[in-house]
């Protein structure tokens, strides 16, 4: 599937995207060969869209559940785009999957958290559903923005729970905390990315997936992670904050075709010379809004 | 892009002892590039072999075109006598036709070995250093393919250990081969021996006369060699395949 750079009617927007996913060190601790768990998806068609996934580790081959997901997610965007809200996406999207391995049928896991990012032409605007933990930084004319999605469980109520009761049920079992979700976003300018205390926390419901719209005539990048993005840590587990990591994957030198494939491999290059290695799976994508390019954009994993 | 205007995604850069020209950053989409300079001697000794060469080139070009890692690579032609001739700077492999991009070489004059091979290098070095500033990874290969001594070179042998020592020690490629390759080398091959040591060649194959089969068996190793050095890209290695000629 291929696509060209979208320029949206009435402006000469343009929006390229570009992707990346990598393993984590921690399974060269551990001492085992194991598949990276994180997956993305980028392309233009039927719209401009990211689909960012991150498999859950003990999952049974969870890692293969993240990539049926996001493909399904893709379908499911096909289908239902501009009349859709993240709960009925996300069912959607593993109903889809699970057709899949029931197919296969050696008991694939669907247990994965779902980013999905999709350009809107009518709203000129950008969607950005966050199903599970996740990252999402933007820049607009306001400045920089943030939405940092965690569980106080560290156990994120993946859409795949919702579609059977018997996992929720055993979900809240195992978690009876009712108001796991941690949502923490900047107020307002976040100028310096030092700065915690711009940023506010709220807390929400197990099962709520936050669902952000952004004008996308004043936004200059979109971009969305895994948690892997937190787990950048050097040799005493010192980690660096999200918002300072999103800030350097999205330094942009150069924003020719794969911008985000160099700038996350110099910056992973750059951090680990620092002494920091990232310790978890990550995955990351991201839209680039310009005003005029002659990008070529292609649907890729 | 206009394909008709191929000169509108090159660039030239100055700089250093020599100019060269290369693909405009804008066109280069993916994240890692192999760079390969090619420079072939075509000094009046090689009368009669002209045809050859080209075809050698032509027949380079189009293995790489075939290789999985195509679109990753890009490759500068240099021709040489006593004077150096830029075919082409560092150009995409999809940019380059080897039909119309190739003259029919018509060996003449004297030798500068030395500053073709500096020539080269500097550019390999000079180009890496700029697509590493914006963030692409490279490694390269030059493959310098001679038959004689050299009889005309500016620079002097010196300059070219310094370069290397200088520029690899900022490690912007990952890896860098450096092949030497001897035709007709009945008269000079202990020279060629003795340059690859002091221009510090990775290797030097020495292929006897310039029959076409042993032109043939030239294209075949350049392009094997670029291949293979493409495919460890990214794995901060040099090319791991063994490099047979």
């Amino acid at each position: 599937m291929r696509g060209s750079p979208s320029v949206p009617p009435g402006g000469e927007m343009i929006i390229t995207n570009d992707g990346i996913y990598l393993q984590g060190n921690k399974s060269v601790i551990a001492n085992k060969v194991k598949e990276c768990e994180d997956y993305v998806l980028y392309g233009q068609e039927p719209v401009p869209y990211l689909i960012v996934c991150d498999g859950c580790g003990s999952s049974f081959r969870s890692a293969l559940g993240a990539r049926l997901l996001a493909h399904a997610a893709l379908k499911t965007l096909t289908q239902f785009q501009f009349r859709i809200d993240p709960h009925t996406f996300a069912n959607e999207a593993v109903k889809r999957a699970k057709f899949s391995t029931e197919l296969i049928g050696d008991g694939i896991s669907l247990d994965a958290t779902l980013l999905l990012a999709y350009y809107s032409a009518h709203e000129r605007a950008f969607h950005i559903f966050v199903c599970g933990d996740g990252y999402v930084q933007w820049k607009d004319s306001r400045g920089l923005g943030f939405l940092d999605v965690s569980y106080t469980t560290n156990a994120p109520y993946y859409p795949s729970y919702s579609i059977d009761p018997r996992s929720t049920e055993k979900y809240l079992l195992d978690f009876p905390d009712t108001e796991s979700v941690r949502t923490r976003v900047s107020a307002g300018q976040v100028k310096f990315l030092s700065a915690k205390m711009q940023a506010e926390t709220y807390a929400h419901a197990f099962n709520y997936y936050p669902q952000i719209k952004i004008d996308a005539d004043s936004c200059k990048y979109i971009l969305l992670s895994t948690d892997g993005i937190s787990q950048f840590r050097n040799s005493t587990l010192k980690t660096h904050s999200v918002e300072w990591i999103g800030d350097k994957f999205t330094a942009f030198k150069n924003t020719s075709g794969e911008f985000l494939k160099r700038r996350v491999n110099r910056a992973k290059k750059e951090l680990l010379k620092d002494g920091y290695d990232h310790y978890d799976d990550l995955g990351v994508a991201c839209f680039l809004i310009t005003e005029e390019s002659n990008e070529e954009s292609v649907c890729r994993e | 892009m206009d394909e008709g205007n191929l000169d509108a995604v090159m660039e030239q850069f100055s700089g250093g002892s020599f100019g060269f020209s290369g693909t405009t950053l804008d066109q280069l989409k993916a994240t890692k590039y192999t760079l390969a300079v090619i420079c072939v001697d075509y000094s009046s000794s090689l009368t009669g072999f002209g045809g050859e060469l080209t075809l050698m080139l032509q027949n380079i070009i189009k293995a790489l075109k075939d290789d999985p890692n195509a679109n990753n690579m890009l490759v500068r032609v240099i021709l040489f006598n006593h004077d150096l001739q830029e075919l082409h700077g560092f150009k995409l492999l999809k940019h380059i036709d080897e039909n119309q991009d190739y003259p029919i070489i018509r060996p003449t004059g004297a030798t500068a070995l030395i500053d073709v091979t500096y020539s080269g290098l500097e550019s390999l070095f000079h180009y890496a250093d700029t697509l590493d500033q914006n963030e692409y990874d490279t490694n390269g290969i030059i493959a310098v393919v001679t038959d004689g001594d050299d009889t005309a070179s500016g620079m002097s042998m010196g300059e070219i250990p310094k370069l290397l020592d200088r520029e690899l020690k900022k490690e912007k490629m990952e890896s860098i081969n450096r092949f030497l390759i001897g035709m007709n080398t009945q008269v000079c091959g202990s020279y060629l021996t003795m340059f690859q040591q002091d221009a510090q060649f990775t290797q030097y194959i020495d292929m006897g006369d310039a029959s076409p089969d042993n032109i043939k068996k030239i294209c075949l190793g350049i392009s094997s060699s670029i291949s293979s050095q493409s495919q460890a890209l990214g794995t901060g290695q040099a090319s791991a395949a063994p490099t047979t000629f």
